[in-house]
């Protein structure tokens, strides 16, 4: 949680939160933890304790954390996404200017203490927090932020490694300088406002990274991130696990546990026996399939988080070029059956069209654009002259998707469709995606987790005809009119939160789905965070979103 | 991934007296030794001749739809109307039991049909030809060997899409090669023997010294080991459909419902116990069913 | 087609020039391995880039919010970078290149040297591999003599309907359920990784009992041995299976023989029999078997790697193929090959040690 005393614009999180969150903190700092953190280490692995003292650094809190991760390449760097799993770790190394718990979904200071905005909205000038210390000892400083920043907004950078994604290219491109004007003071200056700024530099492709270690470890940083965050770098094996260690001098005071170890787990049923066996103490890639047998058992528990993701059913609509064709699609899904079938429960019908339930601009009263209509959907696709219809399907091979899909599948078929379907790996899904002459690529099964949730993150990109949703998988970007709905975007996303820029969201949604219908909502969800029943203080609803803050973590 | 052909062994321990044997003689010996002589090879037979009899005409006899999925998920045993239950999509069990043996053996006879012919062919002709045309060969077999067989299934699935036909190919070349080494050894000794000295010296063209003086000499021990092999392509062709590789949902299919049922280990095991049983059972048979032919076939070799 | 030539016809034993010309005979498979190596280095560079999808559109999704333009400009960076860009002729001068100079490449994604990897998966797979093997080897060979000795009884019957059954067992399935049984409801052995993650273990070989004792840690030695037993019997049931078969027909095999009933004629003792005469001939197929068998243990890691999170070359290679990262599948293919046909080289040395003709002659 942020210092109570900086003078920032943005507001606090609830007050019961932060006391129960004070208190559980202030409880670990006394030793309280002591209790908490050894008797599990001790009787669950006899053999630990001898590690165990090597690297306890005597503060006398300790045990390991293990978080069950999809998969890791060994490669931690906020300027490359490679796997989730390796996201999370970075998420735990490095702090960003800003921070988004997720508890709540307001930016708050960070190690950016304070910050103003010019009345344009295009100048953000940042106030650093003095005295945070790296990892490697070094002292935060403009400098760091702006080497961090840099490589994200410029291609070229040095310190990039080969095949860089940098997730903030896209804020990168409307940067129009970033200088520092003194050791902490760091100026951001835009080329048109954009209100989600202060968002994105919460997400992990804003984290900032020791400049000393930048320039010491060029674009090898993946090997040997160097960050503020709570937990430091240890040592990591690909296909295997990345092990990170506490930070003694995390700004917030030393996270209670001594070792967070980020382990591989594929195999579905593996990661429920890890969970129930203790092998695994926390995940939030739990199969939904076991959801009923994991709250039944008293040694795991199952966090309700809020849902938080959409999962979506994207229209190509060069391939269905009739409207009344994808509005018959739409109209054929069997929401509820994906929620129960596919999600065992772990999900809502989607009432607020692609805004989930956990995110500002939710408004259930879109929940008309996501209705089965089966009589209606078997009209339309008369009218459209469209009856038998052949589609193709693809979903990625691996969790709720492949059932979706034939959930899907007969659903279009019972509205008179005719459905081939195929299953891809998740790992070659999204160059299938990108290939729009893909045999399968009629109907596509995806997902959208927020690791912003700001509704800029759902509506904005699924819905800009320039982005991927909107030209390369949907096609939305042939279609008549769409310009203006960009427009709209643009207009939308700079108005500040509140009851005006949710309005203005859902009449985009509505337009959006009504005119167009490049994607039918399937449902809500949220990835199934399970833990054993002994850890305590891991942040639920941010791991629901695949964010990693385990600062407060005790096992 | 259980590649348990090709051992080389069988043609090194396949005694001279065999090879002379001519084509009437085996077949007079099969009649004579008879098939199913053990228990477990009887049971066999029947329960083999049964699956392969369900795959063909079951499908036609069950009413219940395989794949129509209803509201009705997760019905226990003996459920009116589904005696087996259904699955998670509410799909009846017994329907998808047997619709699912389908693509099982298809696979697994097919794929071994693929290995028979390319390794009988590819090892007759080196056995027989020698020389360079032999060192080719055999170092083609020697990569096919070194090639890692699940990555060749991977490779062909990524490229062609899954699917039988690419797991037919996979399977089928992954074990040719042992066929082909067992085919090698034999033609060997054989083209050495006097009957084919002869044949040759008087002129018999080549493909009919194959066909006609060869093939039915080896053809005894070949048919054992390739029974042998039916047993491991279906245990192969099952595991890769678990995988995912196989046929596509929602299409039923014994190996990916074991993989599918596997999120209800918990709470409807039978989800699992029951294609994963018949996969070992069907498995299981062609072993027995395979040592069965062996003894009759290839009495030295079963010693 | 025309008719081949005449086979030189096969020489009547003549124990010297045989042991020759099996001297010679190995010499040439040993030049062949070279040879097979490339060959397969080549049809795996074919085979990743005959296939549909790219590595570049995968590094290049990553961003969020990106624009289609902007993942486009992203994924031909990318490509230029990992010098994708390059004709196919070039990309395979390029990489037959550095194959010469043993030069592995690095993973597509996050630059990790490609013989890094290896030397992080190869220990793990190479462990669970031997242990299979030894457990496999054990078992099959005191079920396969017992029951050859007992030919007949029930006790050959029993253990023949049992080898069947272990080495027709669906090998995917078993791996899942031991862990239900012996990690969920019995709790008997941990059921994740290859050492408990509240053990800090720094590799240096990644071999963890080499480790052991460079480090003078002996405590990550039963843990270690802890986690092996449920992936290695997994892996080694149908192996072993397979193995009593073959040990029981190859006992039977030897105890028909000549000399056995020379030996007994000599009044030998029926277990000096047992121990000089029989095992020592039967070794013969056994170590046939046990070669070929690597090759599928190997494959058959790849299951029981993802289901028990145990890092091995086997994930890296299904991982590397599915993300299309081309220098990790060459390298874990070409890896996996060469310990293949080195065990099978050393299996046909070994064979030739074993055999009594050539050591007779």
């Amino acid at each position: 949680m942020p210092d109570q005393s900086q003078g920032s614009p943005a507001l606090r999180p609830a007050g019961p939160q932060v006391s129960r969150r004070t208190m559980l903190r202030g409880a670990s700092v006394l030793g309280v933890g002591v209790g908490f953190g050894l008797t599990p280490l001790l009787t669950a692995c006899g053999v630990a304790d001898g590690g165990s003292e090597e690297s306890g650094g005597g503060s006398g809190k300790g045990g390991t954390l293990t978080l069950a991760i999809d998969s890791t390449s060994a490669v931690n760097d906020p300027a490359f996404y490679t796997t989730l799993g390796d996201w999370m770790a970075v998420d735990c190394i490095c702090r960003g200017l800003t921070f988004i718990s997720f508890e709540s979904n307001e930016p708050t200071p960070d190690l950016a203490k304070s910050w103003q905005i010019s009345d344009d909205q295009l100048t953000y000038t940042f106030t650093l927090r003095e005295g945070v210390k790296f990892h490697d000892g070094t002292t935060l400083s403009s400098a760091d932020v702006l080497a961090s920043l840099n490589r994200q907004f410029d291609p070229e950078n040095k310190t990039l490694p080969k095949g860089a994604s940098r997730p903030l290219a896209s804020l990168g491109n409307n940067v129009a300088s970033l200088t520092a004007e003194d050791d902490l003071t760091v100026e951001l200056v835009l080329k048109a406002p954009d209100r989600t700024v202060l968002a994105q530099l919460s997400d992990i492709g804003g984290r900032v990274i020791s400049k000393a270690a930048l320039d010491k470890y060029g674009s090898g940083i993946g090997k040997h991130l160097v960050g503020i965050g709570p937990f430091k770098f240890a040592s990591a094996t690909s296909g295997q696990s990345v092990t990170l260690e506490a930070f003694d001098d995390f700004r917030l005071g030393r996270p209670p546990i001594d070792r967070l170890v980020l382990r591989q787990v594929q195999d579905p049923s593996a990661i429920v026996s890890s969970l129930l066996s203790g092998d695994v103490s926390a995940t939030q890639f739990t199969p939904y399939s076991a959801v009923e047998q994991l709250k039944s058992d008293p040694s795991v528990t199952v966090h309700d988080t809020k849902e938080g993701f959409d999962a979506i059913l994207m229209i190509d609509a060069r391939r269905v070029p009739e409207l009344k064709v994808r509005k018959a699609i739409n109209l054929a899904i069997d929401r509820k059956a994906i929620v129960q079938q596919a999600f065992f429960g772990v999900a809502s019908e989607p009432d607020g069209y692609t805004i989930p339930p956990a995110q500002n601009g939710y408004d259930t009263g879109l929940a008309d654009l996501s209705t089965k209509n089966l009589a209606q959907a078997k009209k339309l696709l008369k009218e459209a002259g469209a009856v038998g219809r052949e589609l193709g399907l693809m979903a990625a091979g691996d969790s709720w998707h492949p059932k979706a899909a034939q959930i899907v599948k007969q659903n279009l078929e019972d509205a008179g469709f005719k459905v081939k379907t195929t299953s891809v790996d998740p790992a070659s899904y999204f160059s299938r995606l990108s290939d729009g002459k893909d045999d399968y690529h009629d109907l596509m099964i995806w997902e959208r987790n927020s690791y912003v949730p700001d509704p800029n993150n759902m509506v904005g990109s699924m819905a800009n005809p320039a982005g991927l949703y909107g030209s390369t998988i949907t096609g939305l970007d042939t279609l008549d009119g769409v310009d203006t709905l960009a427009e709209d975007l643009l207009v939308a996303k700079n108005l500040p939160v509140g009851k005006k820029r949710t309005a203005a969201y859902s009449k985009i949604q509505r337009r959006w789905a009504e005119e167009y219908m490049v994607i039918a909502m399937l449902a809500c969800s949220t990835n199934l965070v399970v833990s054993g029943a002994e850890v305590k203080g891991i942040n639920t609803a941010a791991l629901g979103n695949h964010r990693c803050f385990m600062e407060k973590a005790s096992v | 991934m259980s590649d348990h052909t090709g051992t080389g062994l069988d043609a090194g321990r396949t005694g001279p007296g065999l090879g002379r044997a001519s084509s009437g003689r085996w077949a007079a010996r099969l009649r004579q030794r008879g098939i199913g002589t053990s228990w477990p090879a009887m049971v066999s037979w029947v329960f083999l001749v049964a699956i392969v009899l369900i795959a063909l005409v079951g499908p036609l006899l069950i009413s219940a739809d395989p794949v129509r999925q209803t509201n009705a998920a997760l019905l226990p045993f003996g459920s009116p109307g589904h005696p087996l239950g259904t699955d998670d999509l509410g799909r009846d069990e017994l329907a998808r039991l047997v619709h699912g043996a389908r693509p099982l053996l298809f696979v697994a006879f097919a794929s071994t049909a693929l290995a028979a012919v390319v390794g009988t062919g590819v090892g007759l002709l080196a056995g027989y030809a020698g020389g360079a045309v032999e060192q080719v060969l055999m170092r083609a077999v020697d990569l096919a060997l070194a090639f890692p067989s699940i990555l060749l299934v991977i490779l062909l699935v990524a490229a062609a899409g899954p699917g039988t036909t690419s797991l037919v190919i996979g399977v089928g070349v992954s074990l040719a090669p042992g066929l082909a080494r067992l085919a090698r050894a034999l033609a060997a000794r054989e083209t050495a023997r006097d009957y084919v000295v002869a044949a040759r010296l008087g002129g018999t063209r080549t493909p009919r010294v194959l066909v006609q003086e060869i093939l039915p000499n080896i053809a005894g021990p070949m048919v054992a080991q390739i029974v042998m092999t039916l047993s491991v392509a279906a245990g192969f062709a099952a595991g890769l459909s678990y995988l995912g590789l196989g046929i596509q949902p929602p299409t039923p299919d014994w190996g990916y419902m074991v993989q599918a049922g596997q999120e209800f280990l918990y709470s409807a095991p039978r989800l699992v116990v029951l294609p994963a049983t018949l996969t070992l059972l069907f498995v299981v048979a062609c072993n027995f069913v395979g040592d069965d032919l062996r003894d009759a076939l290839d009495p030295k070799g079963s010693a | 087609m025309s008719t081949l030539p005449l086979p030189r016809l096969r020489r009547p034993h003549r124990p010297r020039s045989e042991r020759a010309d099996t001297l010679w005979a190995m010499f040439r498979r040993l030049l062949g391995i070279p040879v097979v190596l490339f060959a397969l280095a080549t049809l795996v560079f074919i085979a990743m880039r005959l296939l549909p999808g790219s590595p570049t559109a995968s590094l290049a999704g990553g961003g969020t919010n990106l624009t289609a333009a902007e993942i486009a400009r992203n994924q031909a960076r990318a490509g230029e970078a990992l010098g994708l860009d390059q004709p196919l002729l070039t990309q395979y001068g390029t990489y037959l290149d550095n194959l010469v100079h043993l030069r592995f490449g690095e993973s597509f994604f996050g630059s990790n040297s490609v013989l890094g990897l290896l030397g992080d998966a190869l220990p793990g797979t190479i462990e669970l591999t031997l242990a299979a093997m030894t457990i496999a080897v054990l078992l099959g060979v005191v079920t396969g003599v017992i029951a050859a000795l007992r030919k007949g009884t029930w006790i050959d019957t029993a253990t023949r309907a049992v080898a069947t059954v272990s080495f027709s067992l669906p090998w995917f399935a078993l791996g899942v359920i031991a862990i239900v049984v012996f990690g969920v409801w019995l709790r008997w052995l941990p059921v994740l990784g290859r050492l408990p993650s509240s053990l800090d273990y720094r590799p240096t070989t990644n071999f963890v009992v080499i480790d052991a004792m460079l480090q003078n840690r002996p405590e990550l030695i039963g843990p270690w041995i802890q986690h092996l037993i449920l992936p290695a019997t997994t892996l080694a049931l149908s192996m072993a299976g397979y193995i009593t078969r073959i040990v029981r027909a190859s006992v039977l095999d030897v105890l028909g023989d000549d000399f056995v009933r020379t030996a007994r004629m000599k009044g030998l003792g029926e277990s000096a029999v047992i121990r000089r005469h029989v095992l020592r001939n039967s070794w013969l197929p056994i170590v046939t078997v046990l070669g070929l068998q690597f090759g599928s243990l190997l494959g058959g890691s790849v299951i029981t790697e993802t289901v028990f999170s145990y890092g091995g070359v086997g994930r890296l290679l299904v991982q590397g193929v599915l993300q299309r990262d081309y220098p990790v599948v060459q390298g874990a293919a070409l890896a996996i090959a060469l310990l293949f046909v080195l065990v099978n080289y050393a299996v046909d040395v070994l064979y030739m040690i074993l055999d009594p003709r050539i050591r007779k002659g």
